[in-house]
């Protein structure tokens, strides 16, 4: 993989865990080289989830419920949720999904899953709290198994299935000359457009039609808001398939199917050869390059095909490419949640709760996680996040080295004890976060802004929380340090904006 | 190594040095952001309000003169003029839907008209294809690398960070392309946070992007928080007896009316709205939520600028219209053309223009969708003659041959 010259580098060590995880943490790059790139590398890519940290989710006791129990149904220990479990349940879902980013040692798991989600995305604003169970059932479990296994699972799950109408598609039903019930196609066309061919693969409308008339039965037991009480668990309801023969992309469906028709239909497309270039090509963009190599693309392409789509060894292809690696590989820009979640793990922090605080900066930036809307996932073209509501990128630096992102609580002292610097000395600190983090390369002028000597306190009178707008809860006015100021700067320098 | 920023901030074709990593700041970054200040005139100004979802035409502007409409909607047609929830009349063709009440005092005084049957000819039904190929004004080709809006701006006289404003997160695709856009949810809080240490803050954050290549950026950021800041029109109130829905589009359309009293040199402005109009199930419940918050805040705004209304033309369009069916679940699917509305800006109001929406199975496109009669480039290009008084119509859609005039403003 990297040789074991290479294996203490402190700037290839750099690249893996600003690429493959979420920016370095306090010490890891002296951990990494301790251990050997090659050897972390493996780790990563073996690690389940965290243990420690999932014992802290598993704490906060409600993350766990089926769809079901979410539901109207009592829960198995005959509790019956109110709308105020609902609420700390998924305030604790958007906590745990903070925690695991910043806090796991898994990171290249946390960053698999962060894509996974992204790529068959559900919005918590249409789903609401089968979402929880979504990314706990469908996705988390199979981010380095095989993707017709995370492609089968969201498909039935009751929150794909209610996000994108599918619960609705039934066969087309006449009853005194007009159509009382009928297909639906939105996850039909979404399931070949985002989730497997990608949108060029030269599909029609009559293959969306056909697609959709497979899935036509795919349903929900009485869906919320539809039919009154259910469990809103998924079920195939064979008087509701379309049992007419049909034609998707080529792929023949004989008249009298059922179910597995849908199941069959999977298979092609997850076996499909524009699918391993579509995903491919996200991979790439992921980890590697905003404007993906096409040889690169060929290659993983070529592993997703021969290997039947498992998707570590796809990821740990990626890692084995010139590509990855390259010395003079243009930095891409950080996506809000990235950059979000770099600062935090640079400043030690440790997320107390993600609501209310957390949740409002990546609300402004654009970025709350869970909520993007459309089916396409949020933008992971860091370019594309390139505006002057960049402006709240500088507020949530300032507000979290300031020690006044609620909820969170930074260990920068700590941080930079270890890191060998003197809080107290701009210079010291400056070079400690710098060796420790950027592996030595912030510009100079970076360095000599935010070094400049910083007189007197009250530097910052009042940094309002970039949360307020969302939560009502302005930031207290506290006396500000030399440390927080210096870090805040260093948040918000252009070389924080990159990994 | 070229840093593909081209798409979003940069010219392109550029090869640019690995950002704030050591090396200086390329030449070829010409992206500065200019001074906004007080124009001292009155400038058009075009307000593009843009409906996401797909917004069903014939439920906007309702033909309910054509006993077709009653015979393909069935359950979730609107009732005729006069029955409880029925149309709005405005003549014996159409009506404005109930929800859109606000609207029809625009209509009758002339300040509004609408445009039926506007679309991209064999346009995708895919969302966001459909909305990718109206922002960038190139039906089927993404490899355009600037936004329809961005080229308008551009040929619309003077300059400035607050020429094109966005009242959105991310920059939309039709603000694309190397010219500076404010893009913002808000622009009231649109500053650092910081009382007191704001100037020196600012001083050591501009020092540590100015060799970035980032500078562009933060350059922006900064202006346009100063011209905001400083501006007193900005933090203005509404006229008098104006409320605007606290709902979307309700505070940008409010923040735009302010934008634009304060001439800090704004000329186009976007508005985008995620509303619940992707109405595959439960039409009726989702517009009779949607469109009264939708006609609210386009009322509230035309009465907020008042006679300045001559100097503002809104454009409110979708990216496609629906199926002429309604489908199985009380909800109608992705199709081709919609209605678009046309409001201020010396319109020749109180008309429905473009052709009247056939429906007659044989008639809709592919048998299923409202067939497009006027390409969305010819309203556009109209309106940027006969608003901004730009005539350059093929630097504004390439390659694009225009087709018969709609007659906005004749």
């Amino acid at each position: 993989m990297t040789g074991t010259d290479t294996a203490q580098d402190p700037k290839r060590i750099l690249r893996f865990l600003n690429r493959a995880g979420f920016g370095p943490g306090p010490e890891q790059i002296r951990r990494v080289a301790a251990r050997g790139l090659d050897a972390y590398i493996r780790d990563q890519l073996d690690a389940g989830p965290d243990p420690g940290i999932e014992k802290i989710i598993a704490g906060f006791g409600d993350q766990r419920y089926s769809v079901m129990e979410m539901s109207t149904k009592p829960t198995a220990s005959g509790k019956q949720l109110t709308p105020n479990d609902i609420w700390h349940m998924l305030d604790h879902f958007e906590t745990a999904k903070l925690l695991r980013a910043v806090s796991s040692s898994s990171q290249l798991y946390e960053v698999l899953v962060d894509f996974w989600y992204n790529h068959f995305n559900v919005s918590r604003s249409v789903s609401r709290e089968p979402t929880i169970a979504y990314e706990r059932d469908a996705i988390r479990p199979h981010v380095t198994g095989r993707f017709r296994d995370l492609l089968g699972a969201t498909a039935s799950h009751p929150a794909m299935l209610f996000y994108l109408d599918n619960y609705l598609n039934r066969k087309d039903t006449m009853a005194e000359g007009r159509l009382v019930r009928g297909i639906n196609e939105n996850y039909g066309r979404e399931l070949m457009e985002l989730h497997t061919l990608g949108v060029s693969a030269g599909y029609t409308q009559s293959d969306v039609t056909d697609a959709a008339r497979v899935f036509s039965g795919w349903g929900l037991d009485h869906p919320r808001g539809e039919l009154g009480e259910g469990t809103g668990v998924f079920v195939f309801r064979p008087e509701e398939h379309d049992t007419k023969a049909k034609r998707v992309f080529g792929l023949e469906f004989p008249a009298g199917g059922g179910r597995e028709e849908g199941e069959k239909l999977l298979d092609y497309l997850a076996a499909h050869k524009a699918t391993a270039r579509f995903i491919s090509t996200k991979l790439v963009r992921r980890f590697v390059a905003d404007t993906p190599p096409a040889a690169l693309v060929d290659r993983i392409a070529q592993v997703f095909e021969t290997t039947h789509g498992d998707l570590r060894q796809v990821v740990q292809s990626l890692f084995e490419s010139p590509e990855f690696w390259a010395a003079d590989a243009t930095p891409r820009f950080r996506t809000p949640f990235e950059f979000t979640v770099a600062c935090l793990r640079l400043t030690g922090a440790i997320v107390d709760s993600a609501v209310p605080g957390l949740n409002g900066a990546l609300e402004v930036m654009g970025m709350r996680p869970f909520f993007c809307t459309p089916p396409t996932g949020y933008s992971d073209g860091g370019i594309d996040w390139l505006s002057p509501a960049y402006l709240h990128r500088f507020r949530f630096a300032f507000a979290l080295a300031a020690g006044h992102m609620p909820g969170v609580r930074n260990s920068l002292p700590q941080v930079v004890k270890n890191a060998g610097g003197d809080s107290s000395d701009p210079a010291s600190i400056a070079s400690a976060i710098n060796r420790e983090f950027f592996g030595g390369a912030l510009s100079a002028s970076t360095i000599a802004a935010v070094s400049a000597p910083h007189p007197g306190a009250g530097l910052f009178d009042r940094v309002l929380d970039v949360g307020a707008l969302f939560t009502g809860h302005p930031l207290k006015t506290d006396p500000e340090t030399t440390l927080g100021k210096v870090t805040g700067l260093i948040l918000v320098s252009p070389e924080m904006q990159m990994r | 190594m070229a840093w593909d920023l081209s798409r979003r901030m940069f010219i392109k074709g550029g090869s640019l040095v690995a950002l704030g990593l050591g090396g200086p700041a390329s030449a070829v970054i010409t992206r500065t952001a200019q001074a906004a200040g007080p124009t001292g005139s009155r400038k058009k100004v075009l307000v593009h309000v843009f409906l996401r979802g797909g917004v069903d035409g014939l439920s906007v502007m309702v033909p309910h003169g054509d006993s077709r409409y009653y015979d393909i909607r069935k359950d979730i047609a609107i009732p005729p003029p006069g029955k409880p929830g029925g149309v709005l009349r405005l003549d014996d063709h159409f009506g404005l839907h109930p929800a859109l009440e606000p609207l029809r005092s625009l209509y009758t005084e002339k300040k509004m008209a609408a445009v039926h049957g506007v679309g991209n000819y064999g346009l995708t039904r895919s969302h966001f294809s459909a909305q990718d190929f109206v922002e960038l004004g190139t039906p089927g080709d993404r490899s355009t690398t600037t936004g329809t809006l961005a080229r308008l701006s551009g040929e619309v006289e003077g300059s400035g960070v607050l020429k094109s404003v966005a009242f959105s997160v991310q920059r939309p695709l039709c603000l694309e392309g190397p010219a500076p856009a404010l893009v913002t949810p808000g622009i009231l809080s649109f500053n650092l946070g910081i009382k007191e240490w704001r100037e020196e803050a600012e001083r050591r954050v501009r020092a540590m992007y100015e060799p970035s290549v980032l500078a562009p950026v933060a350059d922006e950021v900064f202006v346009a928080m100063g011209a905001l800041r400083d501006s007193s029109a900005i933090h203005a109130q509404p006229r008098a007896g104006v409320k605007y829905p606290d709902a979307p589009p309700g505070p940008s359309l409010r923040q735009a009316a302010r934008l634009i009293e304060a001439d800090l040199g704004t000329r186009c402005i976007f508005v985008p709205v995620g509303g619940r109009y992707d109405t595959h199930a439960k039409q009726l419940e989702a517009h009779a939520e949607e469109f009264p918050i939708l006609s609210q805040a386009l009322a509230a705004f035309a009465q907020d600028l008042g006679p300045r209304l001559d100097d503002v033309l809104v454009l409110v369009t979708t990216e496609f219209g629906r199926t002429a069916f309604v489908n199985g679940s009380h909800g109608t699917d992705h199709g081709s053309a919609f209605c678009a509305l046309v409001i201020g800006g010396g319109v020749k109001g109180g008309r429905i223009l473009g052709q009247s929406p056939d429906l007659a199975k044989s008639a809709l496109y592919e048998e299923r969708d409202v067939a497009v009669t006027t390409d969305f480039r010819d309203l556009y290009s109209e309106i940027a003659q006969g608003h901004l008084g730009v005539s350059a119509a093929s630097k504004l859609f390439p390659g694009f041959s225009p087709g018969a005039r709609i007659g906005l403003f004749s």
